[in-house]
């Protein structure tokens, strides 16, 4: 649940914003995020290289797909 | 939220829809078709299509994954979930997909142990929690989800579950958007193109849109106002007479798509000769399977999956709608046989179908506000 609706998980089209909160340390490709509502997940980061902790990504089914531009995924 | 509220300013929108009705011949309508479930949801969710014009229509295309899949492979996923020694895991969405006898949540109800999950990661968990146990993931989806399955499947190989496999559905966006360009029955006269599709493959690849069918395309984010700005790029492409791709959804999707991504699908899955898809038939190459290296990950391979072929329900116009053809409230069943709670038609399933988009938010029927 994202701003209060469902959101349809099996197409990347609503895919959704999450912020890095930590990186896993004992495997390079996972990281705990956070989406906007406060929602946390473990996602796969091995598509984008570098991933920092406080980086936007566009998440979908658990995989990030995209950087997204900074602060895109949480509240000022 | 940065990024999110920018493009959901009204007053803002208001000026895009005021370049939009000044862009528009008063005489002429233009059919633009939104190729993703994605773009569907947000037009009726933030009543988009209220502030066009009589001029711009919008027509749905069949970007919907859970839409397109036909009713052998729902039959297939069950009959492995009714195995004793399988648990299968699905999205959400899936567990409410009709096949030709009943869905996911019907043989869970009899017995089968089949679960809800958001990722192929937590797929992978039940089966590290579950040695004993045969996991299936049931996998479906564009472009979008399939990196997901593939790292997945990466995973699983590197740590060497054993006792996991997936039943691949995973299709592919561009065969059916030619697929439609090629069919006598659409009349289209631009695309509102997938941007999250296009945050894998790029937006080069749209460019045989333009090139072979002469139709523009412009890559779209979204937000409400996103979409509203696509609309307003096509319209204006049409009205210089240009005809080109454009990525209006510049600050996520990069031109050349993310090259990790296409080489990890490249790595893990081929193309299948041919695949149904709902309503629209058999397309060549337009989806994936999993390649000879992955062939012991590979649910149809494990389990000798027949794939049994099974007609679409005769009162369902799944494939008009998908094919704009037909607006959803022009289906003979729609809201009244066929209704989110008891879907004949998996457009009405998905949240992201055109059925459930337009029954969700209150379009009933051909009444427009108007702007």
């Amino acid at each position: 649940m994202i701003d209060g609706e469902v959101r349809c998980l099996t197409c990347g089209d609503l895919a959704v914003p999450m912020r890095v909160a930590a990186l896993d340390e004992d495997d390079s490709d996972l990281a705990m995020c956070v989406a906007e509502d406060g929602a946390r997940c473990e996602v796969d980061i091995g598509l984008i290289p570098g991933v920092a902790r406080g980086e936007s990504l566009l998440v979908h089914a658990g995989a990030a797909l995209a950087r997204l531009p900074e602060g895109s995924a949480e509240r000022p | 939220m940065r990024f999110v509220d920018e493009f959901r300013d009204p007053a803002l929108a208001r000026a895009v829809v005021g370049e939009i009705l000044a862009a528009v011949e008063p005489t002429k309508t233009v059919k633009l078709m939104e190729v993703c479930g994605g773009h569907t949801h947000s037009i009726y969710r933030y009543g988009i299509d209220d502030l066009l014009p009589e001029g711009v229509e919008l027509v749905h295309g069949p970007g919907c994954p859970v839409c397109v899949i036909p009713m052998g492979r729902v039959d297939s996923g069950i009959q492995l979930a009714r195995r004793p020694e399988v648990i299968l895991a699905c999205f959400g969405d899936m567990l409410r997909v009709p096949g030709s006898d009943g869905t996911f949540l019907d043989a869970k109800a009899d017995g089968a142990d089949v679960r809800m999950v958001y990722s192929p990661l937590d797929a992978l968990k039940i089966a590290r929690e579950h040695p004993q146990r045969e996991i299936v993931f049931f996998a479906i989806g564009f472009e979008t989800t399939a990196p997901s399955t593939a790292l997945t499947l990466q995973r699983a190989r590197r740590e060497g579950i054993r006792n996991f496999s997936c039943l691949v559905n995973h299709v592919t966006i561009l065969p059916p958007l030619r697929a439609l360009l090629t069919s006598p029955d659409l009349r289209i006269d631009g695309f509102i193109g997938p941007g999250h599709v296009a945050t894998v493959i790029g937006a080069r690849p749209f460019e045989f849109v333009p090139r072979e069918y002469g139709k523009p395309v412009v890559i779209s984010g979204f937000e409400p106002l996103d979409v509203l700005q696509s609309i307003r790029m096509l319209l204006a492409q049409l009205g210089d007479g240009r005809c080109e791709v454009e990525n209006q959804y510049r600050r996520v999707v990069p031109e050349d798509g993310n090259p990790k991504a296409l080489e990890l699908l490249a790595d893990v899955f081929e193309l299948r000769p041919h695949f149904e898809w709902r309503g629209l038939g058999f397309i060549s190459h337009s989806a994936l399977r999993l390649t000879e290296a992955y062939a012991d990950l590979d649910a149809e391979r494990r389990f000798d999956v027949p794939g049994v072929r099974v007609a679409d329900p005769k009162a369902c116009q799944c494939g008009e709608v998908l094919k704009g053809v037909i607006k959803p409230w022009e289906c003979k069943v729609f809201g009244t046989a066929c209704t989110p709670e008891h879907a004949i038609g998996t457009c009405m399933v998905s949240s992201e179908g055109a059925c459930a988009a337009y029954y969700n938010y209150g379009r009933l029927g051909r009444e427009k506000v108007a702007p």
